[in-house]
C-alpha cells in the first residue's frame, strides 16, 4: 500500500505560481521533498504560458492571492478555461473571513494563510489531492 | 519571511556531507522547469527567473551556492553582467555560463565555463562534473552527484 500511495504521488503534478522568490524556492522544495513533480512561475503570464505548454495533467495550482498584474483568483479563472479539473490553492496574507467577503475564495480551495510553518502546506496539499482523488475515482482521468 | 529564513537556516546547517549548491537563473519558463527538475536529481537547486530574482536569492541565502549557472546574457545591477556582480558578492563561486556565443563567453575571464546553446541536458551533467573536478581541493566535503 506504501509503495503504490508513493506511486500515486509521483504522478501529482502542481503548478505554483509566487512571485516572491525566496517564498517560490521554499515551496517548490518542499513539494519536490514530498516526491510531488512540481512546475513554477513567478508571474501570471509564465503561470499561463507554463500551463498552455505543458500537454500533461496538471493535478493542483498554488497560487499567491495577490500577483502583481492579477489576483491569484483571476489567474485561476483563466487556467481553469483550459484544466477545468484542476484543483486550486491560495496563499495569502488576509484572513479566509477576508477573502470570503470579498468574493475572492473560491469554493472548496485550499488556503494557507502566511505568516505559518511552511510544513503545513505539505499536510494541506497531500488533503486535497487526497480529496481530488477520491472524487476522481483515482488520478490519471483525463482533463476536460 | 522568517520562515523562510530559518528554512534556509536549518539547509545551511546541514553538517558534512551535503549537496552542491546550484543558483540556476532562467528566463523562460519552460526550459526553468526541465532543466530545474534535472538538477534537482543531484544537486541542491535554487531558482530565479531573472537578474533581480537571483540577487536577492544571492543576497538572502545564508548558506554556501557553489555554483551559478546562468544565462551570458543575464543583465545584474546596472547593466553589469549578473555573474560579475554574483562573482564579487560570493567569492570562489563557480560560474557556468549558458551561451549562444561561445566565442565571447571564452574571453570573459571571469567565467570558468561556458555551454553552448542548444545544449542537451548530458551536456549539461558533463559540464557541471568537469568544473567539479577541477575545482581547489581545499574546498570542504561535498556530495550528492548525480548517480550517487
Amino acid at each position: 500500500l506504501l509503495i503504490q500511495n508513493e506511486q500515486n504521488r509521483l504522478t501529482q503534478r502542481i503548478l505554483v505560481v509566487e512571485d516572491d522568490v525566496m517564498v517560490r524556492n521554499a515551496l517548490v522544495r518542499i513539494l519536490t521533498e514530498e516526491t510531488y513533480e512540481v512546475l513554477e512561475a513567478f508571474s501570471v503570464v509564465e503561470a499561463l504560458r507554463a500551463s498552455g505548454q505543458f500537454n500533461g495533467n496538471i493535478n493542483l495550482l498554488i497560487c499567491d492571492q495577490s500577483l502583481n498584474t492579477k489576483t491569484g483568483l483571476e489567474l485561476v479563472g483563466q487556467i481553469l478555461r483550459s484544466r477545468s479539473g484542476l484543483r486550486t490553492f491560495q496563499v495569502c496574507v488576509a484572513t479566509r473571513e477576508d477573502l470570503a467577503r470579498q468574493a475572492r475564495l473560491m469554493f472548496g480551495a485550499g488556503i494557507l494563510q502566511t505568516p505559518t510553518l511552511l510544513r503545513d502546506l505539505a499536510d494541506e496539499v497531500r488533503r486535497i489531492l487526497e480529496q481530488l482523488k477520491t472524487e476522481n475515482n483515482g488520478f490519471g482521468a483525463p482533463e476536460a | 519571511l522568517s520562515q523562510i529564513s530559518d528554512f534556509t537556516r536549518c539547509e545551511s546547517r546541514s553538517a558534512g556531507y551535503r549537496r552542491l549548491r546550484i543558483l540556476f537563473v532562467e528566463g523562460d519558463v519552460r526550459v526553468r522547469n526541465i532543466i530545474r527538475a534535472f538538477l534537482q536529481e543531484g544537486y541542491y537547486v535554487l531558482v530565479a527567473a531573472n537578474g533581480d530574482e537571483a540577487l536577492e536569492v544571492s543576497r538572502n541565502y545564508e548558506g554556501v551556492i557553489d555554483i551559478l549557472l546562468c544565462d551570458a546574457e543575464m543583465a545584474g545591477l546596472a547593466g553589469l553582467p549578473l555573474h560579475y556582480v554574483i562573482d564579487a558578492e560570493r567569492p570562489g563561486i563557480i560560474i557556468l555560463l549558458m551561451t549562444a556565443d561561445s566565442h565571447k563567453s571564452a574571453r570573459d575571464g571571469q567565467v570558468q565555463r561556458f555551454l553552448s546553446k542548444p545544449f542537451q541536458l548530458g551536456a549539461l551533467h558533463a559540464a557541471l562534473q568537469e568544473v567539479l573536478e577541477e575545482r581547489p581541493r581545499n574546498k570542504p566535503e561535498f556530495g550528492g552527484h548525480f548517480g550517487c
